[in-house]
């Protein structure tokens, strides 16, 4: 009798006591673009178990034409999502309250190509193509400052339109269409190449933000995405030629057009923008100075209602 | 090797075939070689023929194909264009095209923002072939902007018509490509000439795709057919088409021929290469399609195109290294043959070398010069045998006479030193005998008075018997000497001719 008390005693205390392990905590990531070697980082955080490591579960989804990263972290589909640091000081600016928790990149990569060897700033009044799903406000800056008055031309993507000779120039990203132009075999020189990195108007990129009601509610699951994500890139500046394995199943499982030649080339360009140019360091946070020329500049043309500061983006 | 070279060195039989073999095998390859060039040249050309003739074939297919698209595309237009001011009717003539053409796969007639204010900003009669049925939509929304692309805004920008890069649909799992389609696309324009959207068919390329690939002058060669961007469309590693370029591997791996093709192929240029791919020599065939602005080329291996003439080059080759060694055999073993009796000479040689003069050498009727050698050489060694013989007879007389000569010199000697003997004692017995005659007379005169006559007598006698010996010796002397002169005379007698 008394053993079969134990029992009801041992199977009543099972019941009631909460499990010693616990669940990894599911966190939505939606990545600024489709699969490729952009995301590097969060993929090998993901598979090498560096999110799970502190106890995150998390998913990585890719927007598509018909739900863009900002509709799916307004729609709460997702708990993160990833956008230019100058995206995220306009969605601010108009009230959409968004903290900065991870930045994987440091400086530009835009750069405007022009054709008929060209220099882009000799091209005033000229058709200028940039990417219809971009804000593109450095380049509207840019043509404003520099006088350059472009016509702009709106496209979804690709190298095509440029590549037709319907355009006279079009706005290309350092680590994409840049060597999308190069493999379709076309004919790039400096002269032809305004690399905004390299004038006034290197401004970081791409990070991954939260709403600020979610960054007050998780900012310790915050901090361990952040954590893992940077375990991620570093892992992925270490072992390029593994990292670009993982890449290439995501891009394959979610049929990137795209080939493992310009994967790597992709890889290697993105790991050089995550240097910070003064310290020759790979730092994976905001700078202060790069937020208050955004901010300047943005007001100045008018794309910002009102100065975003530093501490307003990461979230202090 | 040493051995085979000495036994080479040797034979004569041998080195007079490796000679023969020698010469014709050159004149084999002076002549195979002179017939391989031809023949390859003859086997490229008609390559060159066969290849020039299906691209060729495939692209004025292609071409005509193409052309009749452009065609409906260009009569819808002109009814567009005539009835801009009836935008519902676009969706009836955006239906009619794909009755009328049942190989479009979808038509969009797509005009600018507010073109029709009442349509707002997105106005596109778009129909697609749903399989059994034409289907008929409004396409454009805020999620498919299709102002931003590429089949909307090139023939716009460019003011006119354009064959946009092929695209993919349905793709599957992986990079498996289903569906590939393309568009013809123009812009519309009104009544004053301006641009106002852009009308464009669709076309599925699965039968371009196969048209291209069945382009196959060989059992192994194939088509590639690349779009403006150097863009694989049609390659028989699928998992190159659309993610790859002609380009990509080049900049991995730094490939000059491979990008001067891929750059002669986007400049619209007609021609041949050849070139290694993948390791292996391919002959390339490319051309530029007169509408779209694509290119394709037909890769051919050497390996295949060649064919022919490396079979047969290589039957050549075998019958050549056969007939040379049957050639070689048989030359050995005709002078071999023909060399008989000089081998047999040579052993004869041999033995009157080593002093056989009597070997056999045999008869020969052969009229030709190792005839007459044996002929020669058999009376050569009669002679020689005949002669040899006759020294042999001298010799032995001579011996014989030496040998008298010998012994008749041996006797002169012995005379000559008993004669010299005697010589030499001679004065000594006669000095002794005069001595002691001398000595006894002495006597007898220092002592005569002394002395009986008897002694006396006797004392006379001895004196008488030395005289006697002295007298018996002086006539030996004399009898000694006129032998000496007579023999002197008698060598003289002799010697003198």
């Amino acid at each position: 009798m008394k053993q079969k008390l134990r029992y009801i005693l041992l199977a009543t205390l099972m019941l009631i006591l909460p499990p010693t392990v616990s669940r990894a905590e599911d966190f939505v990531l939606t990545t600024a673009w489709i699969a490729q070697s952009q995301f590097a980082g969060y993929y090998i955080a993901k598979e090498k178990g560096f999110y799970r490591e502190l106890g995150l579960n998390v998913i990585i989804q890719h927007p598509s034409l018909t739900s863009s990263a900002f509709n799916r972290l307004k729609t709460e589909q997702c708990d993160a999502a990833m956008f230019s640091m100058m995206s995220a000081m306009d969605f601010i600016s108009q009230g959409i309250p968004l903290v900065n928790i991870f930045q994987d990149s440091m400086n530009s990569s835009n750069i405007l190509v022009s054709r008929w060897d060209t220099d882009p700033l000799k091209m005033k009044g000229k058709k200028v193509a940039i990417f219809n799903s971009d804000p593109n406000y450095l380049t509207f800056i840019m043509s404003k400052k520099e006088g350059m008055n472009y016509e702009w031309i709106r496209f979804t993507s690709n190298i095509n339109l440029f590549l037709s000779g319907a355009v006279d120039a079009t706005m290309v990203v350092s680590y994409n269409e840049y060597y999308q132009l190069i493999q379709a075999g076309y004919k790039l020189s400096e002269e032809n190449l305004y690399r905004f990195s390299d004038h006034e108007y290197n401004i970081q990129e791409n990070g991954v933000y939260v709403k600020r009601e979610y960054f007050k509610n998780h900012r310790e699951t915050c901090r361990k995405f952040a954590q893992a994500s940077r375990k991620g890139w570093e892992w992925a500046a270490a072992h390029q030629k593994e990292a670009l394995d993982i890449v290439m199943k995501y891009v394959r499982r979610y049929n990137t057009p795209t080939n493992h030649v310009m994967q790597r080339l992709m890889l290697e360009e993105i790991l050089r923008l995550q240097i910070n140019h003064d310290t020759k360091q790979r730092e994976f946070r905001v700078r202060q100075d790069m937020v208050e020329k955004a901010s300047r500049l943005m007001v100045e043309a008018g794309m910002l209602r009102r100065p975003v500061t530093y501490k307003e983006l990461i979230g202090q | 090797m040493n051995r085979i070279l000495k036994y080479i060195h040797r034979s004569l039989s041998t080195r007079l075939s490796l000679l023969v073999v020698t010469f014709v095998a050159i004149i084999f390859i002076v002549a195979y070689g002179q017939i391989f060039n031809q023949t390859r040249q003859m086997v490229r050309d008609s390559a060159w023929n066969k290849a020039t003739a299906t691209l060729d074939g495939t692209v004025l297919h292609i071409d005509n194909t193409m052309h009749a698209i452009e065609v409906a595309a260009n009569n819808m237009l002109n009814v567009i264009e005539k009835n801009l001011d009836k935008p519902d009717k676009m969706f009836d003539y955006s239906r009619q095209v794909l009755i009328n053409n049942p190989e479009l796969a979808g038509c969009s007639i797509s005009f600018d923002p507010f073109y029709y204010k009442s349509k707002g900003r997105y106005f596109s009669a778009y129909s697609y072939n749903n399989g059994d049925s034409i289907q008929t939509e409004q396409e454009g929304t805020d999620n498919y902007q299709y102002h931003c692309m590429d089949w909307y805004l090139i023939p716009k920008l460019l003011d006119r018509p354009y064959w946009i890069e092929p695209f993919m649909e349905n793709a599957q799992e992986g990079i498996i490509v289903k569906d590939i389609f393309t568009s013809f696309s123009q812009p519309i324009h009104d009544k004053d000439g301006k641009s106002v959207g852009t009308f464009s068919v669709d076309i599925c390329l699965d039968w371009f795709a196969q048209t291209v690939s069945a382009a196959k002058p060989y059992p192994n060669s194939y088509s590639i057919l690349l779009g403006k961007g150097g863009t694989y469309l049609v390659h028989p590693d699928s998992t190159r088409l659309f993610y790859e370029t002609i380009f990509t591997k080049t900049i991995d791996q730094p490939d000059s021929a491979l990008t001067d093709l891929g750059k002669k192929m986007l400049a619209g240029e007609s021609g041949n290469k050849t070139m290694l791919i993948d390791g292996e020599l391919c002959y390339v065939f490319y051309k530029p399609f007169k509408n779209t602005g694509w290119s394709v080329a037909i890769i051919c291996p050497e390996s295949d195109i060649m064919a022919f003439y490396y079979r047969l080059r290589s039957a050549l080759q075998w019958i050549a290294v056969i007939g040379l060694i049957i050639l070689l055999v048989f030359c050995w073993y005709i002078t071999w043959n023909r060399l008989y009796p000089l081998r047999h000479l040579a052993r004869s040689a041999q033995r009157l070398a080593r002093g056989q003069f009597t070997g056999i050498v045999p008869d020969t009727n052969r009229p030709d010069e190792i005839g007459q050698l044996q002929r020669g050489f058999k009376t050569m060694q009669q002679s020689l045998n005949k002669n040899i013989q006759e020294v042999r007879n001298q010799t032995v007389m001579l011996e014989a006479r030496n040998k008298e000569l010998l012994e008749a010199y041996e006797h002169v000697k012995e005379e000559e030193r008993v004669k010299t003997a005697i010589l030499h004692n001679m004065p000594d017995k006669m000095s002794a005998s005069v001595a002691d005659i001398s000595m006894t007379a002495q006597k007898l005169c220092d002592e005569h008075k002394q002395l009986k006559d008897e002694e006396i007598s006797e004392q006379v006698g001895k004196i008488e018997a030395k005289a006697q010996q002295v007298t018996e010796m002086l006539d030996e002397l004399l009898k000694t000497a006129q032998e000496e002169t007579h023999s002197h005379h008698v060598e003289r007698t002799d010697v003198t001719p």
